[in-house]
């Protein structure tokens, strides 16, 4: 019932909920919508970034050019490899530092704020460190080699078949905390009393993370996996600043495909394109992940 | 009540509109001034970016009508940030390019011509500024010339010996490499591209080659060819620190633990200045030719501008011969638009100045001769293709026989 008057009439004007909707809709209307649909144009016309108010109308040209052009089609390719490893790893190094910092020892809190640091850091500075770590002369990184009694390899970062492993490594240093983050939120959700009376049932901790834990915190693995996937379809600074998709496009993913053709070429529409295909990609993995979600809540349930 | 009152909405939705006005709209200042705004990377630089805005502010003292305002911009930024503000109708007022977004500016329509505000009979300029000029009509001025040569270290020269010719140079190079120290340095990663670009050209340049002859994209000629095996070979030797950045390897240059690069005359001058006690001198670069690469950052006036006399104003006094050597003075071994002779006392105590002054006359733009407009997509392609014979191992003939079929593929388009 709603609140109103002893007569009946309300005291919340009707269009009370139109106001409180509006900022948020005009927000998305203004800086979502539009720019999009201006995108979805851009990408049909010819369009420089010197000229952007002359659009020659191409149709469908800068689609055909890119899926005929092998260095697009490479560039996809290391876009999967980069998002599926950045998932797994993110994830699975998150989960095993969530269970870690789940369990009770001296010192807990100081170990979990030592494990959210590298998310605090900035991408720039990560970048930063990271070039030096692989500095070939003076990086961490040769030089622990060599301690191991390997060959010293070349910068990574500037080694074709190393480069986007070494990119890998620094994006998975910076992103994995919050993975332990949230999953050591979930673990905090699961039943302590379900754990005590799997373990009085004889189950070792393998068969309660797999009984007990695991599909508590599988809803919200399933959202942070979804997260992790759109985050590194998206991710641009790390990668610019540490090798600007080289060498020979060894870590040329699509946002990187994207800002050269659109600002290095000067060429909106090519960029444009680059980033609707993008686009389709993000919505294709957001409406599986929905779809998977169903298929395990009905499961589950 | 009323929740918003009109008056306060009225003030609300004037505030809001006064924060969307374009930003080439002009400011009046209280005193009557007209502010213009001048960007350019240089103003972010350590030490000369300091003494530049003093430069300019000189300017402002002697005016009463207007009043220029710096704007730095990191180099990485700095191109799109302009052509981003240029294509929605702004942007500074005056802007300092390179030379490579001069020549997308210009057939955009972005610059303004000078030809009404600016005679070239009323000034000494120097050769290099023919360049500004585009179907007969001039589009700006120099604002630093800057020219490449090789600089050294002769502490780290065994015998003292400086090289001639590009064998000298990998032999000394390569002696002087150990205990720390490296004979030589210069870019060879994707991270540094425009850096790569400037390096590899001054190779291929010195070897006689060129990446295109005006009509025609020359990508695959012997001498390019000639040029990019140089580069390989400098590579392989050892004496290079590699994945040193340019930060670090200047650093390292003016610590004394790099014997030998080839580098330009802001370098020169930044070396000068962070480094006093630095010994450092120059030779011409060590290559079958003498040409080199050229910096050639010229001064433009915005289209968009809404104070083209204020703008062109700044740019005659700029041009005016006291202004142009104190100009000259915080850009080290850099020259400026018209030609300023150097004083006897600065040549006795900077010798490497007119070893830069001197290569004046073989300094050619970084640019495909013939595709200035479309020298980023041309840079992209020959860069993949030298880090495939660098890091690939690739024939230099086949990667730039590839590299000239990709191009010219590309330039169809």
């Amino acid at each position: 019932m709603s609140a109103g008057d002893p007569q009946g009439k309300s005291l919340v004007p009707r269009w009370t909920p139109y106001a409180f909707m509006a900022p948020v809709f005009f927000y998305l209307l203004f800086l979502d919508f539009i720019p999009l649909l201006n995108e979805l144009y851009l990408s049909f016309t010819s369009t420089s970034l010197l000229t952007p108010a002359n659009h020659i109308w191409v149709g469908l040209d800068n689609y055909r050019e890119l899926f005929r052009n092998a260095d697009f089609l490479h560039s996809i390719w290391i876009t999967a490899i980069y998002t599926i490893a950045c998932v797994v790893f993110a994830i699975g190094i998150g989960l095993i530092a969530a269970l870690l910092l789940d369990a009770p020892f001296r010192g807990r809190a100081v170990a979990r704020v030592l494990v959210t640091l590298p998310w605090a850091a900035p991408p720039v500075a990560v970048a930063l460190i990271f070039t030096w770590i692989y500095n070939a002369q003076y990086g961490v990184f040769n030089y622990v080699q060599k301690l191991m009694g390997f060959d010293a390899f070349e910068n990574w970062l500037d080694t074709p078949n190393r480069a986007l492993i070494a990119i890998l490594i620094a994006t998975i240093w910076q992103i994995f905390p919050f993975s332990s983050v949230v999953i050591l939120a979930a673990l905090q959700g699961v039943p302590r009393e379900l754990r005590e009376s799997a373990a009085i049932d004889g189950a070792g901790p393998w068969a309660i993370f797999k009984a007990v834990v695991w599909p508590t915190i599988l809803p919200t693995v399933m959202i942070l996996a979804l997260f992790v996937t759109i985050w590194s379809l998206r991710r641009f600074d790390l990668i610019w600043l540490l090798t600007q998709g080289g060498p020979i496009g060894a870590t040329n993913t699509l946002v990187i495909d994207l800002y050269r053709r659109a600002f290095v070429y000067r060429d909106l529409g090519a960029g444009a394109s680059v980033g609707m295909i993008g686009l389709s990609i993000a919505l294709a993995v957001t409406m599986v992940h929905y779809r998977l979600s169903r298929r395990f809540g009905a499961a589950g349930a | 009540m009323k929740l918003f009152p009109r008056r306060s909405t009225l003030a609300a939705i004037a505030l809001a509109a006064a924060g969307l006005l374009p930003s080439g709209a002009p400011i009046a200042l209280a005193q009557g001034k007209t502010t213009i705004t001048f960007a350019g990377v240089t103003f972010t630089e350590a030490g000369r970016g300091d003494r530049l805005r003093s430069w300019v502010d000189k300017y402002n003292k002697s005016q009463d009508k207007i009043e220029v305002q710096t704007i730095g911009l990191p180099f990485a930024t700095f191109a799109n940030t302009m052509f981003t503000q240029m294509g929605g109708g702004g942007g500074p007022d005056i802007i300092r390019f390179d030379t490579i977004d001069f020549y997308a500016a210009v057939p955009a329509g972005r610059v303004l011509p000078f030809d009404d505000y600016i005679k070239d009979s009323d000034y000494k300029f120097s050769a290099p500024n023919d360049y500004l000029k585009v179907n007969g009509k001039r589009y700006g001025v120099a604002f630093e010339i800057s020219n490449y040569v090789m600089m050294y270290n002769p502490a780290l020269l065994k015998d003292g010996k400086v090289p001639a010719t590009f064998d000298e140079l990998l032999a000394i190079a390569k002696s002087a490499s150990g205990g720390g120290n490296f004979g030589y340095a210069y870019r060879a990663t994707m991270a540094e591209r425009n850096g790569f670009w400037q390096d590899l050209c001054n190779f291929v340049f010195g070897f006689g080659g060129r990446w295109g002859d005006g009509t025609n994209l020359t990508l695959n000629s012997p001498k390019v060819i000639e040029g990019v095996a140089a580069y390989k070979r400098m590579y392989d030797s050892g004496a290079i620190p590699r994945g040193a950045d340019a930060a670090t390897y200047r650093r390292m240059f003016w610590e004394g633990k790099v014997a030998i690069e080839i580098d330009n005359g802001g370098v020169a001058g930044i070396f000068n200045q962070q480094a006093p006690n630095l010994q450092f001198l120059a030779a011409p670069s060590p290559f079958p030719t003498r040409a080199q690469g050229l910096i050639l950052a010229p001064l433009t006036v915005n289209a968009n501008t809404k104070n083209k006399d204020a703008a062109f104003a700044f740019v005659k006094w700029a041009l005016q011969p006291e202004n142009q050597k104190d100009l000259q003075d915080i850009l080290g071994a850099s020259s400026v638009a018209t030609v300023v002779p150097r004083s006897a006392d600065d040549l006795a105590k900077k010798p490497w100045l007119k070893i830069y002054d001197d290569q004046t006359p073989n300094a050619v733009p970084q640019l495909v001769a013939g595709f200035e407009v479309r020298t980023p997509e041309l840079q992209q392609i020959i860069i993949e293709q030298v880090l495939k014979v660098l890091q690939g191992g690739m024939d230099p003939k086949k990667a730039m026989d590839e590299a000239q079929e990709l191009a010219v593929a590309k330039m169809k388009k």
